[in-house]
C-alpha cells in the first residue's frame, strides 16, 4: 500500500496538481511523525502504516498550510472524520484539497476530492460496533464514582496539567486563531498553571468540544503529563449523540447541535 | 479619566424609607473616578433632571450613574436629558435601587449597603463605557395582516384609512372570522353579520387593500420597517377574474353531504362551496381533500356547469411574496369541542352542542334558519340547560383561566331561546357571573328578571342520556350544595376559549412569544398590550387572549395605531445595543473563524457568514456579520462564541466583567 501511497503523492506533485503532500514519515526511535513533503525527491521518506497515528487533519485549518492552496492530505480513519467534520463547520474549502486514504482491498489508495467523495467514503467506513478500549474502562470506572469523588479524581488529575496547551495544538477542532484563554480583556482564565485555572481551561474546553469532538483521541496522544483527556470528551461526544439521538453520519456531518433547534430534538427540556 | 457624577433619587419614599440614600451618595463620592454625587428627592422631576444636566456642564462630567428606578421606567428619560446636557446618552448608565433593593428588602444597614454596591458596580461599568450612535433603519410603509376577523378587518381598515398599503391574509375562503358565525350580539343583541358585513365589503372595496383569503403565511424574515413576508396563496381551483360568483356550480355538485365549518358541523356543504351567502369574496373554492375529482380522478362536473368557464381544475399553490414594514397578528381563537369533556358524554351526545354551535342554530342565516331546534331530532327543546366554565377555571383540564365572554354569551344564549320558546325553561349552572362591562351586568340581570332564565351556581358533574333525555346532574350550591338533576333536551357547554390550532407554529414561524396556553405575549401586560418582544409586530384580539368583539376592536384599532405611527417616519433609531463581531487591522481582520455556531443561535436570523477581503480584493477570511437592522441584542451568540469575537455594544464582556470584579474586590 505504501507503494501506491507514494505513487499516488508523486503523480500529484509532479503534476503540479498540489503544492504539498501532508503525510508521515520515520521519526525518532521507531516511532513514525508527521511531514510535509515539497518536492517529488522527498516522497522517499514517507512511510505509512499502522503506527501512523496522527491525526493530520489539524495542518489543515493553519494560516500558513491554507496559504499553498491545493495540497494532499494522507489520512487514517480519524483524520478522515475530523475533515469531515471541518466541512461542516465552514473550515475546508471545496475542491481544494486531496484526501489519500487505504482502500479495503489490500494495497489499494483512493483518492478523493470533492466534499461529497469525502462524506460519502465516511459514511460507509464507520464501523457499526466499537471494540471497548481503555477509555471505556476508564470511563465506567468514572460513572461508578459519586458526583465528589469524580470531582475530586478529576480536580487531582488537572493538578498535574501544566497548561501547556500540546492537547490543543494537537486538535483538528482547536482552530480558533485566538482561545478563549488568550482572550485578556477581559482574563477570563487565570493563565497560570493552577488548580483553579487547570480546571476551568479544561471544562471549557471540553465544553467547546461538545458536539463537535470526534473522539480521535490526539489530545490524550499529545498529553506530556498523561491527563486521559479523550475520557472527558467521549462521554461529552456519547451524551450529544444520545440526547439529540443522532446517528454517527448525522454527528459528523451536522453543524452546531447545542445552537440550532429541531421540532423533533430528543431534549425535552428546551420547550 | 473617569469625571463620573452619581446621582441618588428617593423616588419620594419609595426608595429612601429603606435606604439610607444621603449616606449612598456620600459613600458614592469616595468611589474612584466619581466627581460628584448628590441625592434628590424626584430624580426624574424636570428640578431633579436639570441638576443632572447642571451638574454634568459644570463639572464636565464624562460619565452618569443615575440610581433609581428600574431602567425600563426611566433609562430613556435620563439618557435624554445627558444628551441635551451634550453627554453621550449611551454614557448614562441606571442602578436599580427601587425594584432590586428597596421594594424587596426591609430597612437595615445590609440594604443600604446593597444600594452602595450596586451604584458601585455601575460606576465601575461607566467607567468602561464607550459613546454610541443610534441606528437608522429605512422603513417600508405596508402593513401585513394576518387573519380577517373583526381584529384583522379593523386594523386593517384603520392603516389603509391612514393612507398606507395593507396586505390582508385569511386562512379561509372568506375573511369574516368567529363574529360572522354570531347570531346577535351582546348586550345590545343587534345582528352580528349586519353590523360586520359592511365592513367586510369595506376590505374588499379599499383601494389600499389588497386582500388574499384562502392563504396562510409561509415565511416571514427580516425586521422591523423591512420584513419580507411570503403568502402560500392555496389553489381555489377557480379563475378568480372570471368567476362571477353565481353559484350554479354548488348547486350541480355531487358531493353535498360534506359538515359546514361554517355552521359548526351542524350543517352540510358541497366540495365546491361557498362558505356563507355573506362570504367576501363571494367566489366558491374546491375542497381538494373532500373533491369527488381530486379524490378518485373522476367528476368535473362543475367546469362543465361552469357557465363561465372560470373552474381551473389544474391549479396550483401560488408563493406570493411582499415587502412589509410592520405585522399584525389577528389570527383569533378556538373553542374546545364537546368531545374534550368525558364527564359530559365525551361528545357523543349530539344533542350537548358548544356555544359556537348554538350561535348557528340561533341564527337566521344557520342550518334551521334561526328556530332553535335540537340535532339529533329536530325538536323544539323545551328544557335547555347551559353550563358555564366548561373547561374554562379548571386547572386538573390544564385551562386555569377565564374565558372571560362566555358568561356574557350564555346570558345572551338564554335569552334568545326564551325570545324564541316562550314557553321554555332555561337554566344556567355557574360558577361566577363575570358582567364587567358597559352594560353587561344589567344584560345578565334582564335575562335572570325578564326572561326568567334560572341560574343555580354550582358545577355539573356529570350529563348523560336517557330516554331521550339529557339527564344533567349538578350541584346547588347557594342551597347548601344540594343535589340537583334536570331532564333537559338539550345542553349548551360555553367550552373554553382557546389559541388557534396553528398559533403555535405561526408564532414560531413570526418569531414572537407565546405563553403555555399558546395565546400570543404582549410586550408588557400593562403598558404594551399590543405590541409584541419582536419589535415591528403587534398584536389584535383574542390571538392573545380571549377577548369580546368591543375589546378586540379597540386592540386592532390600537395595534393599527402602532403601524401607524411606525409608518410616519420614513427611517426610524434603534437602540444600538446589538451584537458586533470584531474586526481589526490586517493582518489579523477579525479573531472571528467563522464557524457558523452564532448563525444558527441567533434567533432572529440577524447573523450571517461574510467574506473578509484585504486591499487586492482576495479572500481572506470568512467571518460572521450582525445585520445591524435585525439583532435585538439578546446576546445569545456571545454566550455562544468560542473565541469570544462577538460583543453587545454597552454590554461588552469588559464592562460585565468590571461589574462583576467591582462586586466581588469590595471588602
Amino acid at each position: 500500500m505504501i507503494k501506491a501511497m507514494k505513487n499516488k503523492s508523486l503523480e500529484l506533485l509532479t503534476s503540479q496538481e498540489v503544492r504539498v503532500v501532508i503525510g508521515y514519515e520515520k521519526g525518532t526511535k521507531c516511532s513514525t511523525r508527521p511531514s510535509f513533503f515539497f518536492l517529488p525527491e522527498d516522497i522517499e521518506r514517507m512511510v505509512f502504516d499502522e503506527e501512523c497515528k496522527n491525526n493530520l487533519a489539524v495542518y489543515l485549518t493553519k494560516e500558513n498550510i491554507k496559504n499553498y492552496g491545493r495540497l494532499a492530505i494522507i489520512a487514517n480513519d480519524k483524520t478522515l472524520q475530523s475533515i469531515v467534520k471541518l466541512i461542516s463547520e465552514n473550515q475546508i474549502r471545496e475542491d481544494n484539497l486531496f484526501v489519500l486514504t487505504p482502500g479495503s482491498e489490500d494495497g489499494q489508495v483512493i483518492v478523493l476530492n470533492s466534499i461529497e467523495e469525502i462524506k460519502s467514503f465516511v459514511n460507509k467506513s464507520i464501523p457499526s460496533q466499537k471494540e471497548p478500549d481503555s477509555v471505556d474502562e476508564l470511563v465506567a470506572r468514572i460513572r461508578k464514582m459519586s458526583r465528589e469523588e469524580r470531582w475530586k479524581y478529576w480536580q487531582d488529575e488537572f493538578a498535574r496539567c501544566i497548561r501547556c496547551y500540546a492537547c490543543r495544538a494537537a486538535c483538528p477542532l482547536c482552530y480558533c486563531t485566538r482561545c478563549t484563554v488568550e482572550s485578556s480583556q477581559p482574563q477570563w482564565v487565570p493563565v497560570a498553571s493552577h488548580v483553579l485555572g487547570n480546571m476551568e481551561w479544561h471544562i471549557i474546553r471540553a465544553m467547546h468540544m461538545s458536539g463537535r469532538c470526534t473522539d480521535c483521541g490526539a489530545c490524550a496522544e499529545a498529553c506530556p503529563v498523561n491527563i486521559n483527556l479523550q475520557a472527558l470528551t467521549r462521554v461529552v461526544r456519547e451524551s450529544i449523540q444520545d440526547e439529540f439521538n443522532l446517528t454517527t453520519e448525522e454527528y459528523l456531518e451536522g453543524n452546531n447541535v447545542l445552537s440550532s433547534f429541531k421540532p423533533n430534538d430528543n431534549e425535552t427540556f428546551i420547550r | 479619566m473617569s469625571r463620573i457624577g452619581v446621582f441618588i433619587c428617593h423616588c419620594g419614599e419609595n426608595i429612601s424609607a429603606t435606604v439610607d440614600c444621603e449616606r449612598v451618595a456620600r459613600e458614592a463620592s469616595l468611589m474612584e473616578g466619581v466627581l460628584y454625587s448628590i441625592d434628590y428627592k424626584y430624580m426624574c422631576s424636570d428640578p431633579g433632571q436639570n441638576l443632572i444636566k447642571e451638574a454634568i456642564k459644570e463639572h464636565n462630567l464624562n460619565g452618569v450613574v443615575v440610581a433609581a428606578c428600574s431602567p425600563r421606567m426611566h433609562e430613556p428619560t435620563f439618557r435624554n436629558a445627558c444628551a441635551e446636557a451634550g453627554l453621550n446618552p449611551y454614557m448614562c448608565e441606571i442602578a436599580n435601587l427601587r425594584e432590586h433593593v428597596s421594594w424587596v428588602h426591609e430597612k437595615g444597614d445590609a440594604t443600604t449597603q446593597k444600594a452602595i454596591d450596586l451604584v458601585r458596580m455601575l460606576v465601575e461599568k461607566v467607567k468602561n463605557n464607550k459613546p454610541l450612535l443610534p441606528i437608522t433603519v429605512p422603513v417600508t410603509r405596508r402593513a401585513l395582516v394576518l387573519g380577517g376577523g373583526i381584529g384583522g378587518i379593523q386594523a386593517s381598515l384603520d392603516i389603509a384609512n391612514a393612507g398606507h398599503q395593507v396586505i390582508l391574509v385569511e386562512r379561509d375562503p372568506s375573511i369574516g372570522g368567529h363574529m360572522s358565525q354570531l347570531s346577535e350580539t351582546f348586550p345590545t343583541l343587534d345582528c352580528s353579520q349586519c353590523i360586520l358585513t359592511p365592513r367586510m365589503v369595506e376590505v374588499a372595496r379599499h383601494p389600499n387593500i389588497t386582500l388574499i383569503t384562502y392563504a396562510e403565511l409561509e415565511s416571514l424574515e427580516g425586521f422591523i420597517g423591512n420584513f419580507k413576508a411570503k403568502i402560500r396563496k392555496k389553489a381555489k381551483s377557480i379563475d378568480e377574474k372570471l368567476c362571477t360568483g353565481c353559484g350554479l356550480c354548488t348547486t350541480k355538485c355531487p358531493n353535498k353531504k360534506i359538515p359546514s365549518e361554517f355552521n359548526e358541523g351542524l350543517g352540510t356543504r358541497t366540495a365546491i362551496y361557498i362558505p356563507f351567502p355573506q362570504a367576501v369574496p363571494n367566489k366558491p373554492v374546491i375542497d381538494k381533500t373532500q373533491c369527488t375529482y381530486y379524490t378518485k380522478g373522476k367528476c368535473r362536473l362543475c367546469e362543465k356547469t361552469c357557465p363561465a368557464q372560470a373552474i381551473r381544475l389544474d391549479q396550483e399553490d401560488e408563493i406570493l411574496e411582499f415587502d412589509v414594514g410592520a405585522v399584525v397578528l389577528a389570527t383569533g381563537f378556538n373553542v374546545k369541542g364537546t368531545d374534550f369533556f368525558p364527564e359530559y358524554g365525551y361528545g357523543n351526545y349530539q344533542d350537548v352542542i358548544t356555544g359556537l354551535q348554538f350561535e348557528r342554530l340561533a341564527s337566521a342565516s344557520g342550518p334551521t334558519l334561526g328556530e332553535i331546534r335540537r340535532p339529533s331530532d329536530g325538536k323544539i327543546p323545551e328544557k335547555i340547560v347551559f353550563v358555564a366554565c366548561a373547561g374554562s377555571r379548571d386547572p386538573a383540564k390544564g385551562i386555569e383561566y377565564c374565558s372571560k365572554i362566555c358568561c356574557m354569551y350564555i346570558a345572551k344564549h338564554a335569552m334568545l331561546y326564551k325570545h324564541k320558546v316562550h314557553q321554555g325553561n332555561a337554566y344556567v349552572f355557574y360558577m361566577d357571573i363575570r358582567a364587567g362591562g358597559k352594560m353587561y351586568e344589567e344584560f345578565v340581570r334582564r335575562a335572570i328578571e325578564e326572561d326568567d332564565v334560572k341560574y343555580i351556581r354550582g358545577r355539573v358533574s356529570r350529563i348523560y342520556e336517557r330516554n331521550g333525555k339529557l339527564i344533567v346532574k349538578g350541584a346547588d350550591t347557594l342551597m347548601g350544595g344540594k343535589p340537583i338533576e334536570i331532564d333537559a333536551d338539550m345542553v349548551v357547554l360555553a367550552t373554553a376559549g382557546v389559541a388557534s390550532p396553528k398559533a403555535e407554529e405561526l408564532a414560531q414561524k413570526v418569531h414572537v412569544s407565546y405563553d403555555q396556553h399558546n395565546f400570543y405575549a404582549e410586550a408588557h401586560p400593562k403598558l404594551k398590550p399590543v405590541e409584541t418582544n419582536t419589535a415591528g409586530i403587534f398584536l389584535a384580539g383574542s390571538c392573545q387572549a380571549p377577548k369580546d368583539i368591543p375589546e378586540t376592536v379597540a386592540m386592532a384599532s390600537g395595534a393599527a395605531s402602532k403601524v401607524i405611527g411606525l409608518f410616519s417616519n420614513s427611517e426610524l433609531k434603534r437602540d444600538p445595543s446589538i451584537a458586533v463581531v470584531n474586526r481589526m487591522p490586517p493582518p489579523t481582520y477579525t479573531t472571528c473563524v467563522g464557524c457558523g455556531l452564532c448563525v444558527t443561535a441567533c434567533p432572529y436570523q440577524a447573523i450571517q457568514l461574510e467574506d473578509i477581503k484585504d486591499r487586492k480584493g482576495n479572500v481572506v477570511k470568512r467571518a460572521a456579520y450582525v445585520n445591524p437592522g435585525l439583532c435585538q441584542g439578546c446576546g445569545t451568540c456571545v454566550a455562544f462564541c468560542r473565541s469570544k469575537s462577538i460583543d453587545i455594544e454597552g454590554y461588552t464582556s469588559q464592562q460585565i466583567v468590571a461589574e462583576i470584579s467591582a462586586l466581588l474586590n469590595d471588602e
